[in-house]
């Protein structure tokens, strides 16, 4: 087998700078290949980033865990027990993950029986919050139940920030 | 001037490398080419919402995943949902053998549980909470 017909290039070959090359070359059309390959894929199966920030953000008012008001029988949604507001939010209700979403929650009350003018609860953040002007603002329409078993509608601030 | 005997050795050298890269570039492009890679990042974002909504939801529940996934390993663990070819990562006493280099990898928010699965070629999967608590069977 004729395997010497290159010959100048196999003794290239023996140098250590070719190898050098060789080995940022390879890594150059690994690192093409997979960045294009994840780029495409990522393209093809976006999930709207609304869908994904919704999902996330009903647990605070729906989720037992989070701040939904509980009593014997059921669960309530959208009825937020306040003096559960705050309590356990980075532990139990949105404990540190890898999630690229935070949350700041904040809620507005008016008239409560011991506060009787419009009152503004939080802001209370997840752990991975940066604050940033770039935050989008929801808001939903909650009712709140008191420490004295008193209904109120209040309105829950919640601001997003994208953070990876 | 190099020798004879040592040009032989770097040919054959550069020979095997030339195989090995074009194995893992061949391998590499065929879970890319043959929608592999995209179906395991769609499967790890399906089930990461899956979860999250059945966080934010307060009763109790059950769904079935009928995706059939007898190609894969699913390991939910750590607040993300990672899913392995099954080809080159195996489950042996509930621990992971082996690497998948396309493994996909979505992240979720878990409550204060913390889930921790790992189902070997599910052909469909079976999410259930109750009291709160998060279980998942194949």
């Amino acid at each position: 087998m004729r395997i010497f017909i290159f010959k100048k290039s196999l003794e290239l070959a023996s140098r250590w700078i070719f190898w050098m090359f060789y080995v940022i070359a390879i890594g150059i059309g690994a690192v093409i290949t997979v960045f294009l390959g994840n780029a495409l894929t990522a393209q093809t199966i976006y999930i709207p980033t609304d869908v994904e920030e919704l999902l996330l953000a009903q647990r605070f008012y729906n989720s037992p865990d989070c701040f939904a008001y509980q009593d014997d029988i059921r669960d309530y949604i959208k009825v937020i027990d306040l003096t559960k507001f705050g309590d356990g939010f980075t532990t139990a209700c949105f404990p540190t993950s890898n999630v690229k979403y935070a949350f700041s929650l904040s809620l507005d009350v008016p008239g409560l029986r011991m506060f009787p003018t419009t009152y503004n609860f939080g802001p209370i953040n997840t752990n991975n919050w940066i604050e940033s002007f770039s935050a989008k603002e929801k808001v939903e329409e909650v009712t709140i139940i008191d420490g004295f078993g008193d209904k109120y509608e209040a309105k829950l601030n919640i601001r997003i920030n994208d953070v990876k | 001037m190099t020798k004879r005997g040592q040009l032989v050795l770097v040919a054959l050298i550069l020979a095997i490398i030339g195989v090995f890269v074009f194995l893992i570039f061949q391998g590499i492009s065929k879970a890319y080419a043959s929608g592999e890679v995209a179906l395991k990042a769609a499967i790890a974002r399906d089930i990461s919402l899956l979860i999250d909504t059945i966080y934010a939801y307060p009763y109790d529940m059950q769904i079935t995943y009928n995706e059939d996934l007898s190609n894969f390993v699913v390991e939910i663990l750590q607040g993300n949902v990672n899913i392995h070819s099954a080809s080159y990562v195996a489950v042996s006493r509930g621990q992971l053998q082996g690497s998948d280099l396309t493994s996909a990898r979505y992240s979720f928010a878990p409550l204060n549980d913390n889930p921790g699965f790992i189902l070997d070629k599910p052909a469909k999967m079976v999410f259930q909470k109750q009291s709160g608590k998060l279980t998942i069977t194949p």
